[in-house]
């Protein structure tokens, strides 16, 4: 029997989500000092009203709720609270944008907010090269926000510390405590990303002034919105020719080692900054990120050669390798056009795309995908079975893997990670069979549809404004649940069918 | 005056003449049918958008058509030509590009690009000055006015509690 949810559930639910959008309502006022920054007027006024609005539903939600401060979330409040914000922040964040009257829709704002959410990086915006520098920098600072976590966002201003904020944490796809406390990880989190930005800004700038030749405004600018979505895996760019616009190859590696440093899981980070650098080697998903990268660059390389689709070897690398990067760390920067994908690259090489792309980066970090610890897991439980066949049956076989300890590979872990694997595989091919129907061949509808459930960024062309309304609900949906791993979406979904047929 | 006139004159009969001679292409045109185009002299035309970035005696220059955006490598010389580029305050000037397109440039590792042999200007860039619309005021204040009554509630709510 479903039990209907009761209204004290209903309270704390509307408590906790309320602290989540007033946090996020005050990342608006970013925006409004760069568009101050830029004397640009208009922008004020529309993150003003998104700033404000989210200011009213939060304190609606506060005192609809009525709640002390020392309420504890359960596991299922927790969950229900993570899936939805992202929900309600998308609305939110989408009216700023929506009125800057670069979007055809609201429902394309949307689009635009989620995929700067969920670090996915598929854009619908029109006319971006003459979008306001407030709006632009709003393109990007959501997935820094999002990247490292609205609740998390949320933790560190608005939350006590608890168990209760501790379900929040995980609900919003982060299972990994850097801290004992969940508090002091979110403010880990933060420190480390602001300190990150303030360094890969300024590195940035400088190759922008240098290499590039950008004026000194436009490259800090472009150096704060390039490394905001290059490092929480997001792909956007400034420009709507993405990195194409800056014709460096030095800005390209620059780029690059910002996507890389993105995959990283942060306890990672946080053994780098504490000394421990020995264990960015040793871990299961570094190693698994070293050999699926070299894979799948291969098998690029590859389909690149077959078609001589770049005159030189040199070319056809840097072409290559750099979208395998950018796909492996989920973040979609791109140095060709989307449609050079459909009418130059092989379909083995954009398989090693796609391939790369599904995989994923890493867990506890900004990336998207299936991620190298479950494909790493995987691995290792395909080992031992083999090992298991080829040893005396009274034998006991054991596997021991490294992932921020020393760790015994269990069933229960292995049938966790395997469910999510195929949570993805499903997502992946429901999206791409919803592209099929509208007449997009299948293996691009796959590249689409993982690239926005892996939240990669990359595209075939399918993504456009005049794309179906239903393909491009898909997408968000993708996006969403794919950032989120799924479980709180999930768990939105049963408590939704419990208020409606619960007893 | 009358020397400018003549000169402007006499570029625009020049383009005319080119593209007689060669391949006038939009960039969605260019980008998916780069092997049709690749290594032929092309007319290009449409908006800078962004900055010109300076590269020694070249300047890249991005040139948005209405579709997509494509690189074009001009001499420093063409390049000084232009004095507006597209951005959120400015219109960029609308140029018209004749020159060699790569699909793959050796030159530039693998990018797509036009080398630029000439350049015009056809319709030089504009401010853009902002248009506030009063309705978005309005909004604005309505929201603060809905703000403080929620703020009020919330303060009243907390005495209560307290008490």
């Amino acid at each position: 029997m479903i039990l209907r949810p009761q209204i004290q559930d209903a309270r704390i639910i509307a408590h906790y989500l309320g602290k989540i959008v007033l946090a996020y309502g005050a990342t608006m006022v970013a925006p409004i000092l760069v568009s101050l920054a830029f004397r640009e007027f208009v922008p004020v006024v529309d993150f003003a009203i998104g700033f404000l609005l989210s200011l009213c539903f939060g304190f609606f939600l506060l005192n609809l709720a009525h709640l002390p401060e020392a309420t504890e979330a359960s596991w299922m409040h927790g969950m229900v609270v993570a899936s939805s914000a992202w929900l309600v922040c998308m609305l939110l964040g989408a009216v700023p944008l929506f009125l800057s009257g670069h979007f055809a829709s609201y429902l394309d704002a949307c689009f635009e907010v989620m995929s700067g959410l969920s670090t996915t990086g598929l854009v619908l915006v029109q006319d971006l090269d003459h979008i306001s520098h407030g709006a632009n920098f709003w393109r990007h600072f959501g997935p820094f926000v999002g990247g490292q976590g609205i609740v998390v966002v949320a933790l560190v201003f608005l939350v006590r510390s608890g168990a209760g904020a501790f379900r929040l944490y995980v609900g919003e796809a982060r299972d990994e405590k850097i801290m004992p406390n969940v508090i002091e990880t979110a403010k880990f989190i933060w420190k480390v990303s602001l300190f990150y930005l303030v360094v890969g800004t300024l590195m940035l700038a400088v190759c922008g002034i240098w290499a590039v030749g950008m004026s000194v405004p436009e490259a800090f600018f472009h150096g704060a919105c390039i490394f905001m979505a290059g490092f929480d895996t997001a792909g956007f760019a400034p420009q709507s020719q993405n990195i194409i616009y800056y014709q460096s190859f030095i800005f390209e590696i620059l780029t690059m080692i910002t996507m890389v440093w993105g995959f990283f899981n942060f306890n990672l980070h946080y053994f780098i900054w504490t000394g421990r650098r020995a264990e960015l080697w040793k871990d299961i998903e570094t190693r698994t990120f070293a050999a699926a990268l070299f894979l799948a660059a291969v098998v690029v390389c590859v389909g690149l050669a077959q078609t001589h689709t770049y005159g030189n070897g040199i070319a056809m690398v840097r072409r290559g390798v750099y979208h395998v990067v950018s796909a492996h760390t989920t973040t979609g920067y791109a140095t060709i056009y989307s449609p050079q994908f459909v009418s130059e690259w092989s379909p083995f090489a954009v398989l090693g795309i796609w391939a790369a792309m599904a995989l994923g980066g890493s867990i506890c970090s900004t990336a998207g995908g299936i991620k190298m610890l479950r494909v790493g897991v995987i691995a290792k439980a395909f080992r031992e079975d083999i090992k298991r066949f080829l040893t005396s049956e009274a034998a006991v076989v054991t596997t021991k893997f490294r992932h921020l300890r020393d760790l015994f590979l269990e069933d229960k872990l292995v049938r966790s990670v395997c469910l999510i694997t195929l949570g993805y595989i499903m997502v992946y091919f429901i999206g791409a069979l919803i592209g099929c129907f509208y007449g997009h061949p299948f293996l691009y509808s796959l590249f689409e549809s993982t690239s926005a459930a892996a939240n990669v960024g990359l595209s075939t062309g399918i993504t456009q404004t005049s794309m179906p309304a239903v393909l491009k609900v898909t997408y968000i949906i993708q996006m969403w649940a794919g950032r989120l791993e799924f479980v709180s979406v999930l768990v939105l979904g049963g408590f939704i069918v419990s208020c409606i047929r619960g007893k | 005056m009358k020397r400018c006139l003549g000169f402007y004159l006499v570029a625009v009969v020049i383009f005319l003449a080119m593209g007689r001679l060669c391949h006038a292409a939009s960039s969605q045109e260019l980008i998916a049918e780069a092997k049709l185009f690749d290594g032929a002299h092309v007319l290009y035309g449409g908006e800078i958008i962004g900055e010109a970035l300076r590269r020694g005696d070249h300047a890249w220059i991005n040139v948005y058509d209405g579709d997509n955006a494509i690189g074009v490598w001009v001499p420093t010389a063409l390049a000084e030509k232009i004095e507006h580029t597209g951005s959120y305050k400015c219109s960029g000037d609308r140029i018209r590009v004749h020159g060699i397109f790569h699909r793959a440039c050796p030159e530039h590792g693998g990018g797509l690009d036009i080398h630029a042999q000439d350049l015009l200007v056809v319709e030089p860039g504009q401010p853009i000055i902002e248009d506030l619309s009063s309705r978005k005021i309005l909004i604005l204040v309505a929201l603060l006015g809905v703000l403080i009554c929620l703020l009020t509630v919330r303060i009243f709510l907390k005495k209560r509690v307290r008490r």
